[in-house]
This record gives C-alpha cells, sequence and structure tokens, in this order.
C-alpha cells in the first residue's frame, strides 16, 4: 500500500500530511455533529474527537516506522517538512488535546453547556499546531499560527453568559492580532533583508549578512520583532500582560488547553525561527546582544511570574502567573543555545503537559456551581484557593495526585518536573559562560520561591478543616485523565531516559552538537 | 530602482499613506477613522502599482476598500453608540511616545547602516527583473504556496464557524439544541 503511495510524488506527500488531514477531517465531523446529536448525546463528540486523534496518533506511528531512516522528508515544494522535531512534537499535541477532551466533556457537563463546537475548535486549533511544527517557510508559519489561535479566541469566550468570559477572550483577541502583526513586520523585515521565506534559505544568507556586517542593525530590528511577536505568544514579560486575565476568564478547560498545546506551540515557532532560521542564541556567529537580550527576559520572566503568583488567591490566576514563571524556564534552554538546553525544553514541556493539565483536571473536579447562580459574576465555581480546604478528607486519591502535580511544577525531584528544570538548569551551566551561571543561580532561587506558594496549596489540602461538605462528582473521563498525568509525572521523574533519548532526536537538528543530555542526567540503573 | 517621476510619486504617495494613516488613528469619530483607513488603503496600492505589482495594488483597492473597509463601514453605523469617552489611555500616552521614539531611532539607525553599506542595491544588481507579475502570483499560489493556501481556507471555515458561535443569540441557541 505504502509503495503504491510512494509512486506518486503528490501522492506521498498527502501520504505524510495524514495526521493532519485526520485531525482535520474529525474536526468537521464533530462540527456536523453538533447539529445532527440531540442535547443529551451531545458527549458523543467527545469521543468521536478522541478517534480522529488515536487516528492521528497511528498515523503518527505510521510515518516514524516508514521514515525513521530516511529523515528529513521535504513535501510541497520545500513547505512542509517531516523531521524528528516535528513528529516529537506532533505526538505531544495529540497527547496535550487527549488529555484536554477528556478534562472538556466533564468541565462542559458542569456548565450544562455540552456542545460539539467545543471539541470541534479544539481539534482545528491542533490542526493548525500539527502544521506549524511541519512548517518550514515564513507564510506557512504564519497561516498555521492563525489557525492555533483563531479557535482559541473563540475557546477563552465560549460563554457568553459570563461577562469575565467575554472580556478575557477580548483583551486575548485584541493583544494576539497585534502581536501578529508584529510578527509579521518581522518577517517582512526578513524577507526584505533574505529575498527569501524558506527556513533554509533564509538560514544560510543570515551568517553572511552577520559576517560582513553590512545590515546587522536592521537583522536585528528584524529579529527583536519576531521575538516581540514570539514571547507574547509564551506570555513572557513584558508581553504577559494579557495571561492573568485570559487564563482567570475562559472557561477552565480552555485555560487548561491554552496553558500547555499553545504554550507549547509558541516554543515550536520559537524553534523553527530561532534555533533554525535565524543563528540561535548561544551559537557563535550570533547577532550582537541577542543572548543577553533573552537572558534577561527569561531572568525577569521568571522572577515577576513567581513573585506574583505568590500573592494570589484565586487558583486560575495563580496558576496563570505561574505558568509565565514556566516560560521564563523554558527560555533558560534557549539561552544556553546548546544541546542540553535544547533537550531540558522539549522534556520541560513533556512535564508540563502532564503536569499542569493534571492541576486543571484537580481545579474542575472541585469546581461546582449553586443553581441558578450561572449568570452572576461572582459565581461558587470552586476556583478560590480556599476550595482546596481539606481536600485529603473528602478525597485522599485526588489530594495526593494533587501532591504529585504541585510537587512536579514546583521541581521537587521524584517528578517529572525536576528533570525538565535539571537539564535546562544543567544546560546553563554546561554553556560556562559566568553571566549564565549567574542565571542558572537565579533560576534555582525562583524555583524555591515557586515553592513557597505551591506549598501553600498542599497545606490547605492537608491539613485545613472542610469548608466546603458537597462530596466531589468526579466523571470517568476526569479520572482517567488524572490516572495518566499523575502516572506520567511520576514516571518521567523516575526513569526519564526514553523521554530524555526522544527528545535528543528531535533536536539533533539544531545546530552545532557538542554535549549529549543523558551524559548529564545521571544513570539510576547500571547497565 | 525608482527613476525619474517615479521617484516623485514615491514620495507624494508615502508622505500622503503616512498622514492618512496619523489620521486614522487620532480621528475621534469611527466613521472618519475608516474613511481615512481607505485613504491610506489606496496610497499603499499606489505604492504598488510603482513596484509593478499591478495585480497586488487591484487585489488591495477590491478587496480592502470594497469589500473589507465597506463592511467596517456598515458594522460602524450599525452599533454605533454616540460619542467616545475622550482619552482613555491617558496613562499610557508618555509609555507609547517612549516605544515610538525608540522605535522610530532604531529604524533609522538600521536603515543608515543598509544606506551605508549599499546592502540592497547590491543585492539588486544580482536579481533579475521580474515581469508578468500576475501570472507569477498564479503559478505560486499553485505551486509553491498551495499548502499555505489550504491552510489559509481552514482558517476561514474557522472564521465562520467562531462568527456562527459568537454571534447567535440564546433563543436561536435553543433552536438547534
Amino acid at each position: 500500500m505504502l509503495a503504491y503511495f510512494q509512486a506518486f510524488p503528490s501522492l506521498r506527500d498527502t501520504l505524510l500530511l495524514m495526521p493532519e488531514l485526520q485531525i482535520t477531517l474529525f474536526a468537521c465531523f464533530a462540527l456536523v455533529l453538533d447539529v445532527i446529536l440531540p442535547k443529551e448525546k451531545k458527549r458523543l463528540a467527545a469521543r468521536v474527537s478522541l478517534l480522529g486523534v488515536a487516528f492521528s496518533a497511528a498515523s503518527i506511528a505510521l510515518l516514524v516506522y516508514q521514515y525513521s531512516d530516511s529523515l528529513p522528508q521535504k513535501a510541497f515544494y520545500d513547505m512542509y517538512v517531516l523531521d524528528g522535531f516535528s513528529l516529537f512534537f506532533k505526538a505531544l499535541f495529540l497527547l496535550a488535546v487527549a488529555l484536554s477532551i477528556g478534562v472538556t466533556i466533564k468541565y462542559l457537563d458542569l456548565e450544562k453547556e455540552q456542545t460539539s463546537e467545543y471539541y470541534s475548535l479544539m481539534l482545528f486549533s491542533i490542526a493548525g499546531m500539527m502544521f506549524l511544527t511541519s512548517s518550514h517557510d515564513l507564510i506557512s508559519i504564519y497561516v498555521s499560527l492563525e489557525l492555533i489561535t483563531l479557535p482559541v479566541y473563540v475557546l477563552v469566550g465560549y460563554f457568553k453568559r459570563i461577562p469575565k468570559s467575554n472580556e478575557a477572550s477580548m483583551k486575548y483577541f485584541l493583544l494576539g492580532a497585534f502581536s501578529s502583526g508584529i510578527l509579521l513586520y518581522g518577517f517582512s523585515l526578513l524577507y526584505a533583508l533574505t529575498g527569501q521565506t524558506n527556513i533554509e534559505a533564509i538560514a544560510q544568507i543570515v551568517p553572511e549578512i552577520i559576517k560582513t556586517g553590512s545590515a546587522t542593525y536592521l537583522l536585528l530590528l528584524a529579529i527583536i520583532l519576531i521575538a516581540a511577536g514570539v514571547l507574547f505568544k509564551m506570555a513572557a514579560v513584558p508581553f504577559h500582560s494579557w495571561a492573568p486575565d485570559a487564563y482567570e476568564g475562559a472557561p477552565t478547560s480552555t485555560t487548561a488547553f491554552m496553558s500547555v498545546a499553545v504554550k507549547s506551540a509558541s516554543y515550536v515557532l520559537l524553534a523553527r525561527l530561532f534555533f533554525e532560521a535565524l543563528p540561535s542564541a548561544g551559537s557563535v556567529g550570533s547577532v550582537p546582544g541577542w543572548t543577553q537580550l533573552l537572558g534577561v527576559i527569561a531572568a525577569v520572566t521568571m522572577t515577576i511570574g513567581n513573585i506574583a503568583a505568590a500573592t494570589q488567591t484565586n487558583l486560575k490566576r495563580l496558576l496563570a502567573y505561574s505558568s509565565i514563571s514556566h516560560a521564563g524556564y523554558l527560555l533558560l534552554g534557549a539561552v544556553a543555545g546548546n544541546e542540553v538546553g535544547y533537550t531540558g525544553i522539549a522534556v520541560y514541556l513533556v512535564a508540563y503537559t502532564v503536569m499542569n493539565l493534571g492541576t486543571f483536571g484537580v481545579i474542575i473536579s472541585i469546581t461546582r456551581h449553586d443553581e441558578g447562580d450561572a449568570a452572576s459574576s461572582e459565581r461558587n465555581t470552586g476556583e478560590h484557593i480556599k476550595d482546596l480546604n481539606g481536600l485529603v478528607k473528602k478525597s485522599p486519591a485526588i489530594a495526593l495526585m494533587m501532591l504529585v502535580f504541585l510537587l512536579s511544577l514546583a521541581g521537587i525531584p521524584p517528578t517529572a518536573g525536576f528533570m525538565g528544570k535539571y537539564l535546562l538548569f544543567a544546560g546553563l551551566i554546561k554553556n560556562g559562560t559566568d553571566w549564565m551561571t549567574k542565571l542558572a543561580v537565579l533560576g534555582v532561587i525562583n524555583t524555591v520561591i515557586s515553592f513557597y506558594y505551591y506549598s501553600r496549596l498542599i497545606r490547605v489540602m492537608f491539613i485545613a478543616d472542610l469548608t466546603e461538605e458537597r462530596p466531589l462528582t468526579v466523571g470517568k473521563s476526569l479520572q482517567t485523565v488524572l490516572l495518566i498525568s499523575a502516572l506520567l509525572t511520576i514516571l518521567i521523574g523516575i526513569y526519564p531516559q526514553p523521554v530524555i533519548k526522544i527528545s535528543e532526536s528531535a533536536i539533533k537538528q539544531f545546530g552545532n552538537i557538542s554535549d549529549k543530555a543523558s551524559g548529564v542526567v545521571p544513570k539510576l540503573n547500571n547497565d | 530602482m525608482l527613476k525619474g517621476i517615479e521617484v516623485l510619486f514615491f514620495y507624494l504617495l508615502s508622505l500622503l499613506c503616512i498622514f492618512f494613516s496619523m489620521l486614522t488613528i487620532s480621528a475621534r469619530n469611527a466613521v472618519h477613522s475608516a474613511l481615512f483607513l481607505i485613504s491610506t488603503l489606496i496610497s499603499v496600492a499606489g505604492l504598488f502599482l510603482l513596484l509593478h505589482a499591478e495585480f497586488v495594488a487591484g487585489v488591495q483597492i477590491l478587496v480592502y476598500v470594497g469589500g473589507v473597509l465597506v463592511l467596517f463601514l456598515f458594522v460602524i453605523m450599525l452599533v454605533s453608540s454616540g460619542q467616545t469617552t475622550r482619552r482613555i489611555f491617558t496613562n499610557q500616552f508618555a509609555i507609547g511616545v517612549a516605544v515610538a521614539t525608540l522605535l522610530g531611532l532604531s529604524f533609522f539607525a538600521a536603515i543608515s547602516q543598509v544606506q551605508a553599506t549599499n546592502y540592497f542595491r547590491a543585492r539588486e544588481a544580482k536579481q533579475e527583473v521580474v515581469t508578468k507579475n500576475t501570472e507569477k502570483v498564479g503559478l505560486q499560489l499553485y505551486t509553491q504556496a498551495v499548502l499555505p493556501f489550504e491552510i489559509a481556507s481552514l482558517v476561514l471555515l474557522v472564521a465562520i464557524v467562531a462568527a456562527v458561535r459568537l454571534a447567535r443569540d440564546r433563543k436561536q441557541e435553543k433552536i438547534f439544541n
């Protein structure tokens, strides 16, 4: 069958697109289901969406099996590239959306607004992300980016009856559109400088510009504008101000989806543009000042995110600030600019996906609405820290899983979060520059600050008295999501070698390979 | 490279473009703002014509001026909510000026460096002169750019779904559910 397709180049191209095509098809299918299904059967759309994710995952497995020795594969006039990096992130996005769908089923039930459009929009956004991972051209990068964010604007404002949700959507939309404009302006300058839109072609011309020094200022300006667009998407300081409002106002399931999938997508964007097209921050031929600028942004993002999170009482807002600080940690990998740092970004994104979705899953499990109170802005939603009070007495299992997620977010050893942070800091130290070592120390200090507010949550969960007597209603889907997330969080923490190995093969295409990440991680088993 | 009278037209159109875009953002009345935006876009279309990009210039006028802006005007007139409050963003004015000045200065520095090293002139000399622009656009759209073209159609589909979702009211929702 596969050999038959390979005889025709255009069919081979389409075959490479299979994961994206399947997600798109199932997104359209879920959209149509919304009209067909009666109200009480709408949950079927979630199952159909999960089926689409499964199909897409299967075709990714098939592509890995078929092409693992002959990567990268290029298609559509070099617009599309299938390499280790894109396969890795496609799989990560599918994991993120599968867990998000599980969380969403329960949340839409709670809100009594079980509609298929939600799943459909989520799948469209994921299709955009998958296109983005394989985009090898400024044009397709930009168009995929629009496909990612447009559905998310709607998902943020999905509950029209809640004013806060509308406000969040409006803020996110206006700032998002503005930042896309800035990004596009940077792209246009880059095109003017190089005369190319293809990433690979740009990567060949840019070093010449730096070497001759003929247009370095304009190049730096293009880099800064592109970086502003990318940093906005990942909510790094000073482009973070939208994140707390958008995260707090959005439906909790959307917040969960945004905070993992859209955030990971922004790092894919960073990798394609800054590790591949433009000289990466740590490399020798880098534009003067760029590495230092990125380092300052990472430091400020970590610190401001953590300090602001420490004073929050709303759980979603707290996690929004914590996600800003995590954006800062992830940027450290880009500052280091070596293999260890890049692997750290990939591993940390996997860890962040499972632990953050798990945390939001727990928040949804304690969410409840008082009857007839849905329209008022002050709803009893279980979004306040005190709603976690005495959770261990109600459900020891969920409290325990929350403990795992929070410890992982704080970066305490036998969890996935620790592994990711370890690699990110190790990358900086490996780079050896004096200020980078100091930056790693600042990162560790930040971890301590973050432990302060995560431990506050742990304290109320285990020590405080019950304030909410009604029992938890955890659905089957949510239970599964929590269980999978908790298991993965612990598993990656205890036995990280497989994930690190896959991450290494995913990022090995980005430039000068000097230090293997697996050399930094102490081997736990002897073989 | 522009020669003779083209240079005059370039400066004229550029100045008009800058002038109208400043009016667009400073106009207090939304209808005026939209009308100034039309003028800005027409000046940009003129700039495209100077670059011999006739097709893009035509599309610019047809799509933006003829389609998008007319819709803008309709929407403004339908949802017009009277006088807007003066100076909502007063405390951000200073920051705005600072950022704009900084950006302007850095562009000045960047462009003067490019001028001094003749970067673009040297590149221009190497490239062949592009003719038959429209044909080239068509070819590109269905060969090189076919994938982004298809993704863009997905974006449009999502935009329709989004618009329907956000625009329909609760009464209409009850019919569907």
